[in-house]
């Protein structure tokens, strides 16, 4: 049975909570090119690469991973959807996910980001005064522990920002449980360090004159309050990081069309 | 490394002076600012206050402007296009306003804007601000300025009002007045607003904007003159329906919305998407604004003609309910779906156009012949709750982070 569709989207299966079965893809991300060395830079710059990887390396170890994805046979089709390189390190051993969100991850994102775009805005909004710090766990279910773990001594990866699109938060949670595990390609829901990452390295990435750009939901981190959920998105020419509400109402959460949970692999260096 | 990266809490783009406002509301509004609190306290729950925006009078007008989504229902074009007299629709009376306003009260909402056609014509407009209750909710004032001189502004704030908005579509005279179809207009919009000021009112100017006009010279212009006069800029896209319905090749594009979204960062503009009380800049429909045609029709944005339910023949919350569990206007999205979205407009105007052809002319389109036949989104299982212990102080509204 075929687990992603021709454009790399998860097909949903039952109990998912989905928008539509068959997505529309209004909200569109353009495959950015794998500029390694501005990656590489952009990461060092914002201390969350290594210093001594070479932009080769990273590029190499980087393509290797993707293939490994690209010859299996339940995964391949993954790759047809927009996949993004990164590199990171985590510097903050023992420090709470939260701590890290704000003083290492949306820095680098607003940095990256107005380097970039200098006539447009980075802004972190918290709903209601909801706090970061302190208040961030990862889901159990979303393989992330692995990935914090080889974090440490630094990572290379690909997220995938499409292959939960349309989703619901709860079942963007649910498919680790249901995915297969792959012998020689470490995976997990994606979640705060690994987009931040990969948006440091790409900052273009959700920017479009032509389209709008899915909402990229950072579902692995789970808020203390659990209506709350994290989210990068664009504003225009603009970036902003929302903690925000997941409920639709008081009884029921959002199933968007424009929300998409991502999907990464991953390997030390 | 970074500057210093501001975390806002809350109101990401309340200003100081917006926060007084807020304080005064406490004074002069109690209720109304229990209710914005409320707001802010239970919007984690997906808790909506939108703004109800009721079309008066038949919807009679002393303009024609080129751009209007409201000629259909005006009578002038109801007798032009059927030969009826009066639309014999039951019309919203003085009690059925005064239980809207008591439904819209429990509910926590907590701004209603009169508007029309020219909501001034209305020579029982004091009654109905009274039947709404000025201390009960803000009460906002959609005009052309035409007749809005110094003794109108200080009769309408003598009334309780709370706000004027009025339309000023070019900076440039002669390209105003024909766009409105009145010459002598943007002389009168001046007036009107100098007026509004003398009366101490809350004031905004609105602005149509067509495809490539925010990129103009005379745009700057405006913004200018807006900044100048402290004046904070509304604008709203021309949508391809009403008198503008055949008129595709004034839908603005992204790009033109992303101009907008620069310029906000510049002037103190703002379009209907922009963020606001706490929430992200994203699509309105039901949770942001909803109209009140003179039937009851609740129709979820100023610019549709699809209706997801009759407020004179049901409980508002349930209207509004079944609003927010319709796919296309529910769920979170960025982008204006009657201003921008091909697929909606498609799907909007050929509701329309089957509606007026088989069922009735008189729109809005009913919800089972429009949004009725448009998928609803499933209920979740199992959705979380708050936390049982929730700190007092995280309650808070308007603190502001910096890290």
């Amino acid at each position: 049975m075929k687990l992603f569709d021709d454009y790399g989207r998860r097909i949903p299966t039952v109990n998912d909570r989905v928008f539509r079965k068959e997505p529309s893809f209004y909200y569109k991300i353009n495959q950015p090119n794998f500029d390694f060395n501005s990656i590489l830079e952009r990461a060092k710059k914002n201390l969350i690469g290594v210093d001594n990887l070479s932009a080769a390396d990273f590029e190499s170890k980087a393509n290797s991973l993707l293939k490994k994805l690209k010859d299996n046979e339940d995964f391949s089709l993954l790759t047809n959807g927009v996949h993004v390189p990164f590199i990171y390190r985590n510097t903050s051993k023992g420090v709470d996910l939260g701590k890290n969100l704000e003083e290492t991850i949306l820095p680098a994102l607003k940095e990256s980001f107005t380097e970039r775009f200098p006539d447009a805005h980075f802004k972190a909004v918290l709903q209601s005064n909801s706090e970061l710090q302190n208040n961030i766990k990862v889901h159990p279910g979303s393989r992330y522990d692995k990935f914090l773990d080889d974090s440490f001594n630094g990572v290379i990866g690909w997220y995938f920002p499409q292959a939960f699109q349309e989703f619901d938060i709860d079942s963007q949670r649910n498919q680790m449980s249901k995915l297969p595990e792959i012998n020689n390609v470490k995976m997990c829901l994606s979640g705060g360090m690994d987009i931040g990452a990969a948006v440091v390295g790409s900052p273009e990435l959700l920017i479009n004159k032509d389209h709008y750009s899915p909402i990229l939901c950072m579902s692995s981190f789970v808020h203390s309050d659990e209506r709350l959920v994290l989210l990068l998105k664009a504003y225009g020419p603009h970036m902003e990081f929302w903690c925000m509400t997941q409920m639709l109402s008081k009884n029921t959460t959002q199933v968007s069309e424009q929300w998409a949970g991502g999907l990464t692999i991953f390997s030390e260096f | 490394m970074a500057d210093n990266l501001q975390i806002l809490a809350d109101q990401e783009a309340l200003s100081l002076v917006e926060k007084n406002k807020r304080k005064d509301q406490s004074i002069h509004r109690p209720r109304v600012h229990e209710k914005i609190q409320q707001y802010f306290k239970n919007m984690l729950d997906g808790e909506i206050s939108p703004i109800l925006r009721i079309k008066i009078n038949r919807s009679l007008c002393n303009f024609h402007c080129m751009h209007c989504c409201e000629e259909p229902y005006m009578t002038r074009d109801i007798k032009k296009e059927t030969g009826v007299k009066l639309d014999p629709r039951h019309q919203m009376d003085l009690d059925d306003y005064r239980e809207l306003s008591r439904q819209a009260d429990e509910a926590g909402i907590f701004r209603f804007v009169l508007t029309g056609g020219e909501a001034l014509l209305d020579s029982s407009i004091d009654q109905l601000i009274a039947a709404i209750d000025p201390k009960k909710h803000l009460i906002i004032l959609d005009t052309n300025g035409w007749t809005f001189d110094e003794e109108k502004a200080k009769w309408f704030a003598g009334l309780g009002g709370y706000k004027v908005q009025i339309s000023l579509d070019s900076m440039i005279e002669e390209e105003h007045d024909e766009f409105r179809g009145k010459p002598g207009s943007y002389a009168r919009v001046l007036r009107a607003l100098k007026a509004s000021k003398s009366a101490n009112l809350e004031l905004l100017i609105s602005t149509c904007i067509i495809k490539d006009r925010v990129f103009s010279e005379e745009f700057e212009m405006l913004c200018s003159y807006c900044k100048d006069e402290d004046i904070p800029l509304y604008v709203t896209l021309a949508k391809p329906v009403g008198t503008a319905r055949e008129q595709d090749t004034w839908v603005c594009t992204k790009e033109d919305v992303d101009q907008l979204k620069y310029l906000e960062d510049k002037y103190d503009i703002f379009t209907h998407m922009s963020p606001s009380y706490g929430q992200p800049g994203r699509c309105i429909t039901v949770k942001g604004i909803n109209t009140v045609n003179h039937d009851g029709e609740i129709v979820p944005c100023p610019y549709m003609d699809l209706s997801i339910g009759n407020v004179v023949k049901e409980p508002l919350k349930d209207v509004l309910s079944r609003g927010m569990m319709n796919s296309w206007l529910g769920p979170y999205r960025d982008e204006c779906i009657i201003g921008e979205h091909m697929d909606f407009i498609r799907f909007h105007n050929q509701s329309v156009a089957d509606y007026q052809k088989n069922v009735s002319h008189l729109l809005p389109v009913t919800y089972e012949h429009g949004f009725g036949k448009t998928p609803e989104i499933d209920n979740n299982d199992n959705p979380p709750s708050p936390p049982e212990i929730l700190a007092e102080d995280r309650r808070a509204i308007f603190a502001i982070k910096s890290i």
